[in-house]
């Protein structure tokens, strides 16, 4: 019979009980530590759990499922046997403990679970909030986007102000190219116009605005690649691809959040911020050029110019250094010049003549600048 | 078998002098070797002639294995693992805790810490997407929308106070000693109303009535924590501490803030001997210059390795760029396939950074702020009279189930 000395509290009061601790055949069994002392508790051994993270060499401390009594063995010999019969005691290994392969395990499948999350799961959602945000709605958020966007853009760009190019002959081409490409009777409404930014970019916002930069315009060889551009933002607006992204932005921001644990701070992240810092998916942008080539041929315009646009592209970011390229976003364009190509028809007219081309070119001999309120 | 002579240190309940803890009664110590040295009992190695002291026994080397598998366990799964994180490092600290022979015991899980953020994430997701969709369908100007985000933003600061009491109710609650828990009543709104309002005061007084709004935190806390089913009491007076402050708050700037430290730790002192729990009163001894010592070093130290660690990062990014210019385009491969597309460099220095900094702080924060403070604070208080234990029932204050989600989901820091 293995017999030892302990405490025992009782779960019910702060007393602590010097008791003798035996171990039976099944079990523990507790008494009081006077001569016939009555019988406190009688624990099995398959029940009985540690109660401390890092017992040391000490006195044992453990309890048995489902009660809050304690009891507290402090003869060696008695600990070391107790451990013997009762699985559950025997010190888990809680030291360096090397990540085991089931760590690595948890690992992968956690990394598997995020990018399963990223890749699909999030896109698909934005997708479907996306296209049940009502079009008046989108329509005026984009509107609200526009200024301060574009004053981010400008900031970015090292100019102190951005304006609209308002010059009345280039209005009237940009108005009449986007007349021809948008389709009748669509829900969408289509605003372009041309800032005085000296990036070769432009960009699709919520709800059909659409924004030149005229270092786009500069670098343009005809009004095709002009109208191939404007048809492929469109692509963008008529799938909804930045009110999806910007739902997605937030989504991104609250699962870091929920991962690192500041949902709260990083939830309201301003919509704005998250357009600046916007790519689109790879995905999105087939999408749009699809679209883009949908609604060329449709209005009787070539598909030549969106690939010369494209090869200019292509040029631009081979001649960049290596740091420099490391920090771009740009997928690879070589493919869709091609796709470009391959639907352009041969021998149709330019989509502007001469005289509405040059006017396009300098609709910003006229400006008005955007204030920041 | 039973060859054991040593008699337990119990004698009877509720003697109180001749006790001795910290050691086992067998004289085994405790992996407490190193550059630590003695750890229990503070600057009185004796219990103090007017009672008995609270007792930290922890190993600096345990600590620092506990933080360091914690950080590679929470890096190997993203994150979740930290709620388990958390409740093994308590169930560590707190069973080095001991009063009158015996540990104090934490009996918190993981589980219920991942239900409490789950639930937490819920209601915060909610209220911001709705403030998102307010802003879609008003737009930014609209009067709606800015009421909405004004409300949200006070809201959010309301919520911080609110995380704050909940989460104390939550591990007090998993807080036992010798079976008996401690309990936490009072209402987490009504404290966040006081918070707030003292805040305001104190914000409108610049600064100078920070001790009244100090105290009447301090007495709402105190007051409506219990053990077993008594409660603690608090005699404090906001007066009492008013010129210590005032005193701090002149030399706050030339001094750069250390003056703040002084007033902390006069102010602990103040409020151990302003508690009373049944008939025991409290007092403390905490060494001013032992506080200074522990935050200072931990400041200037973190920033060091901070700073050392990001130049090491930076510069090796850099090189690694400029040698292999090949690297740029694989890696911009497997970027573009990512759904956000975020760019190579930015990447890989946020999954660089973060699997170093998250160990390395985690470490550094253990061994040289936590285990210094419970080392330090915890044996420094002294608890005077005496009494009968027997008599002290079972807390019949609720438990809540889940646990401190607000506070982990507003970042509101602790153990």
């Amino acid at each position: 019979m293995i017999r030892g000395t302990g405490s025992y509290f009782d779960g019910a009061s702060a007393a602590r009980r010097a008791v003798e601790v035996e171990l039976a055949r099944w079990g523990v069994l507790v008494r009081e530590a006077e001569p016939g002392g009555r019988e406190l508790a009688f624990w099995e051994y398959r029940d009985l759990r540690r109660v401390d993270e890092w017992a040391g060499n000490g006195p044992l401390r453990i309890r048995a499922r489902n009660r809050n009594a304690r009891l507290v063995v402090e003869s060696p010999a008695v600990i070391a046997a107790l451990c013997a019969r009762a699985t559950r005691l025997a010190a888990r290994e809680t030291g360096w403990s090397r990540l085991s392969l089931r760590w690595a395990g948890l690992l992968a499948l956690c990394v598997a679970v995020l990018l399963v999350t990223l890749r699909h799961g999030l896109p698909r959602f934005a997708d479907e909030v996306a296209r049940i945000v009502p079009h008046r709605w989108e329509a005026e958020f984009g509107a609200t986007l526009v200024e301060p966007v574009l004053l981010t853009f400008a900031r970015l760009d090292g100019a102190d102000e951005v304006a609209y190019c308002t010059a009345p002959g280039g209005v009237e081409s940009l108005a009449e190219i986007t007349r021809r490409l948008a389709l009748p009777g669509s829900p969408f409404r289509f605003t372009v116009r041309v800032v005085d930014l000296d990036m070769v970019n432009a960009f699709a916002l919520p709800g059909g605005q659409i924004v030149i930069a005229e270092g786009l315009l500069r670098a343009a060889g005809s009004p095709d690649e002009i109208a191939g551009v404007l048809a492929h933002e469109m692509g963008h607006v008529l799938h909804r691809h930045s009110t999806a992204a910007i739902i997605e932005g937030l989504g991104l921001a609250f699962l870091f959040g929920a991962l690192l644990g500041d949902a709260g701070t990083g939830f309201v992240a301003g919509a704005g911020e998250v357009l600046v810092g916007l790519s689109f998916r790879r995905e999105a942008e087939a999408e749009a050029d699809e679209r883009a080539l949908d609604l060329l041929e449709r209005a009787g315009m070539s598909s030549r110019g969106l690939a010369d646009f494209f090869e200019r592209m292509e040029r631009k970011t081979g001649d960049r250094p290596a740091v420099l390229r490391l920090l771009s976003t740009h997928p690879s364009t070589e493919r869709r010049r091609r796709l470009a190509e391959e639907r352009s028809t041969p021998d149709l007219p330019a989509s502007l003549d001469e005289d509405s081309w040059r006017r396009l070119k300098t609709i910003c001999r006229r400006k008005a600048p955007i204030n920041p309120s | 078998m039973t060859n054991d002579s040593v008699p337990p240190t119990a004698a009877a309940a509720g003697s109180g002098p001749e006790w001795e803890f910290a050691h086992s009664p067998d004289g085994e110590a405790q992996s407490s070797s190193g550059a630590d040295g003695p750890v229990a009992g503070g600057p009185a190695p004796e219990p103090a002639p007017d009672g008995t002291r609270l007792a930290y026994d922890g190993a600096a080397d345990a600590a620092i294995r506990i933080a360091v598998s914690n950080s590679l366990r929470t890096l190997a799964t993203l994150g979740v693992y930290r709620f388990w994180a958390k409740t093994r490092v308590r169930r560590y600290l707190w069973s080095r805790v001991s009063f009158l022979g015996d540990r104090v015991e934490y009996t918190g899980t993981g589980r219920e810490l991942l239900l409490g953020f789950i639930a937490a994430i819920v209601v915060l997701g909610l209220l911001g997407g709705s403030l998102f969709g307010l802003e879609i369908a008003f737009g930014i100007e609209h009067p709606v929308y800015w009421t909405a985000q004004g409300i949200y933003s006070v809201g959010i600061v309301f919520l911080v106070f609110v995380a704050e009491y909940r989460a104390r109710r939550y591990r007090l609650s998993r807080t036992e000693w010798r079976g008996i828990r401690f309990a936490q009543g009072g209402s987490s709104l009504r404290y966040a109303l006081l918070a707030v309002g003292w805040t305001v005061v104190t914000v409108l007084s610049l600064g100078t009535t920070y001790a009244v709004y100090r105290t009447s935190l301090q007495r709402y806390r105190t007051t409506h924590t219990s053990f077993g089913d008594r409660r603690f009491e608090f005699t404090g007076r906001a007066g009492e501490l008013l010129k210590t402050w005032l005193l701090a708050w002149v030399f706050f700037v030339p001094t750069l803030g250390l003056t703040w430290i002084w007033y902390r730790a006069r102010e602990f002192r103040h409020f151990a001997a302003k508690s009373r729990w049944g008939s025991l009163s409290f007092s403390s001894d905490l060494e001013t210059g032992a506080m200074y010592r522990i935050v200072v070093f931990f400041a200037v130290l973190t920033a060091l390795v901070v700073g050392v660690l990001f130049a090491v990062i930076v510069a090796l990014a850099v090189s690694t760029v400029m040698l292999n210019p090949g690297l740029v385009e694989s890696t911009q491969r497997a970027g573009a396939w990512l759904p956000f597309n975020p760019n190579a460099a930015e990447l890989a220095g946020y999954v660089i950074a973060i699997s170093v900094f998250l160990p390395v702080m985690a470490v550094l924060r253990m061994l040289f702020l936590i285990h210094p403070l419970f080392r330090d604070v915890l044996p420094s208080i002294g608890v005077i009279g005496e009494e009968d234990f027997e008599a002290v029932a079972q807390s019949a204050v609720s438990m809540p189930r889940r646990g401190e989600g607000l506070a982990d989901a507003l970042d509101v820091g602790a153990v």
